[in-house]
């Protein structure tokens, strides 16, 4: 049984997508951190 | 295929090398005791944690071998390797334990000796060196295999290049250079992958990937594919066992600031989660592009430099450079910690000062380096092979950490038991059934080995000995039977 081409879209779609918004987050919070005093 | 000039990619290299290696000396200049040095002074915040966290776990694996099992487990085996982020992200609430529990701790073996006594902690510090090692040779390994794919150089020269560089930086700056140069490297693996995986999609297409895979190799598209389902099983469990008994992670929980634990490991196993479908869907792109690589390992780089070019050779090589010594470093600088604390501190040298400490460390990174080196000169085994074998010891470790830190009837006897058992009955499926099925053979035998101790034992552990961190535990703590829990 093989998994049909939409599922295949949506799975490596979710996937890119997720992984575009990774760096927003880790920048986000390391200015957070830095603002607050709190780097290291 | 197309390849970078041998002296572009020295460039690269020296470049980034230079950037590294004078970044973790500038890190390294406030480090004063062991604790700065092994542990970044305790006290690292939320983004660095959580990028650190995300970065050791990207490896040349995640850039390598995800392409390669997929190429061979295909749908399965993109998801499986994903499914290693659920390591991450239930170690979180273990994180948070593990430094309420052991404010003044530095590494898993402190854990292990003091939790079960000295004979279960033997077993692990066996187990975990065997993992270490075969991890950094299989890290160093892929850096010889990633330079002579894209630029031609030899596989010594490229492997004892970046070997050199992460021993650098780590002996310079210890962890909190490890860590910060974690955060860029994080930053500049996410933009290479997504830079790929969008010329992927706009110059190949999902639809044409899917028609000519479902034409010359079906089964990679076949969710029934039962080797395959096996793997996603197996590498849940390896995943998990990795990241439970490897100090590379304890030593962070360590090294976070009390209270973060847990949310940067949640962020981290999120945001890791969708990583390794991303690489693995490009090696889909291989029998579309006509790409047919000599050695699965290699399907990664291959169709990356037959979508990008030239430019695309150098961003491949960039982005797996980057992986590779966010994950070096990391365990350069843990394991480095566990020869120094448990071999030194704990069996050789009880009575070390803090400063000759931090000496012993620094000389211990570089030992380390070298032995890797020495290890790396054969090429051995494909990096899959190598990988899968260390997971018959790693899923061992899954249920004793586990039962070790939240329960307390679990005793040392019975913890030691389930490593050695668990890992001989991982071996067996391994060389009788497959590498697929290693850890999950290892972590069953484990469980029943632990269930069975938890049934017969009556023994309480008192969690202040982890506190107060005795160093003098050639028996483990345990109590006389109670009823408090």
């Amino acid at each position: 049984m093989n998994i049909n081409p939409q599922a295949f879209e949506w799975l490596v779609y979710a996937a890119v997508l997720i992984t575009c918004t990774s760096p927003c987050v880790l920048v986000g919070l390391l200015i957070n951190d830095y603002l607050k005093g709190k780097l290291w | 295929m197309t390849q970078i000039d041998t002296p572009v990619a020295l460039g690269i290299l020296a470049l980034f090398g230079i950037l590294w290696v004078s970044f973790g000396w500038w890190l390294g200049r406030s480090n004063r005791t062991a604790d700065d040095f092994m542990l970044a002074g305790r006290n690292v915040g939320l983004a660095m944690a959580s990028a650190t966290a995300m970065a050791t776990w990207i490896t040349s694996n995640t850039t390598l071998v995800a392409p390669q099992l997929t190429y061979q487990f295909g749908i399965w085996g993109m998801i499986g390797y994903s499914m290693a982020a659920l390591g991450l992200i239930l170690f979180a609430p273990m994180a948070q334990r593990i430094k309420q529990l052991m404010p003044q701790g530095y590494t898993c073996g402190d854990f292990i000796r003091i939790r079960f006594g000295r004979p279960a902690w033997y077993v692990f510090l066996v187990v975990s060196f065997f993992y270490a090692i075969g991890w950094l040779v299989s890290l160093g390994m892929a850096g010889g295999i990633l330079l002579q794919a894209l630029s031609g150089l030899n596989y010594i020269v490229g492997m004892t290049t970046i070997l050199a560089v992460c021993v650098a930086y780590t002996l310079f700056g210890g962890l909190r250079a490890v860590i910060a140069t974690d955060f860029i490297q994080t930053l500049i693996i996410l933009v290479g992958v997504l830079v790929i995986a969008f010329v992927c999609l706009r110059d190949v297409g999902l639809d044409t990937i899917y028609q000519s895979v479902s034409v010359q190799q079906p089964q990679l598209l076949n969710l029934l594919f039962p080797a395959a389902i096996m793997f996603l099983f197996n590498n849940i469990f390896f995943g998990i066992g990795e990241i439970f008994h490897s100090n590379v992670w304890w030593s962070r929980a360590f090294a976070f600031r009390a209270g973060i634990g847990k949310r940067a490991y949640l962020i981290a196993g999120l945001l890791w989660l969708p990583i390794p479908i991303v690489t693995g869907f490009i090696a889909l792109a291989a029998p579309a592009l006509g790409v047919f690589p000599p050695s699965p390992d290699m399907v990664g780089p291959l169709v990356a430099a037959q979508l990008l070019g030239d430019i695309g050779a150098v961003v491949v090589f960039i982005v797996v450079f980057a992986a590779l010594a966010s994950s070096l470093d990391s365990l350069l600088a843990a394991s480095s910690d566990l020869l120094t604390e448990d071999i030194y501190k704990g069996l050789i040298n009880p009575g070390v000062s803090k400063q000759k400490l931090l000496i012993i460390s620094r000389r211990t990174v570089l030992l380390l380096g070298v032995a890797t080196w020495l290890l790396c000169l054969p090429r051995m085994t494909t990096l899959g092979a190598l990988l899968n074998f260390t997971g018959a010891f790693v899923a061992s470790t899954i249920w004793p950490i586990t039962f070790g830190l939240f329960h307390t009837r679990l005793n040392g006897t019975t913890a030691a038991l389930a490593m050695a058992l668990g890992t001989l009955c991982g071996l067996l499926a391994y060389f009788q059934i497959g590498f697929y099925v290693a850890a999950l053979f290892s972590c069953l035998t484990s469980f029943l080995v632990c269930g069975i101790g938890l049934w017969r034992s009556d023994a309480r552990f008192e969690w202040r000995l982890l506190t107060d961190m005795e160093r003098d535990n050639t028996q483990p703590g345990h109590l006389e039977p109670s009823n408090e829990h």
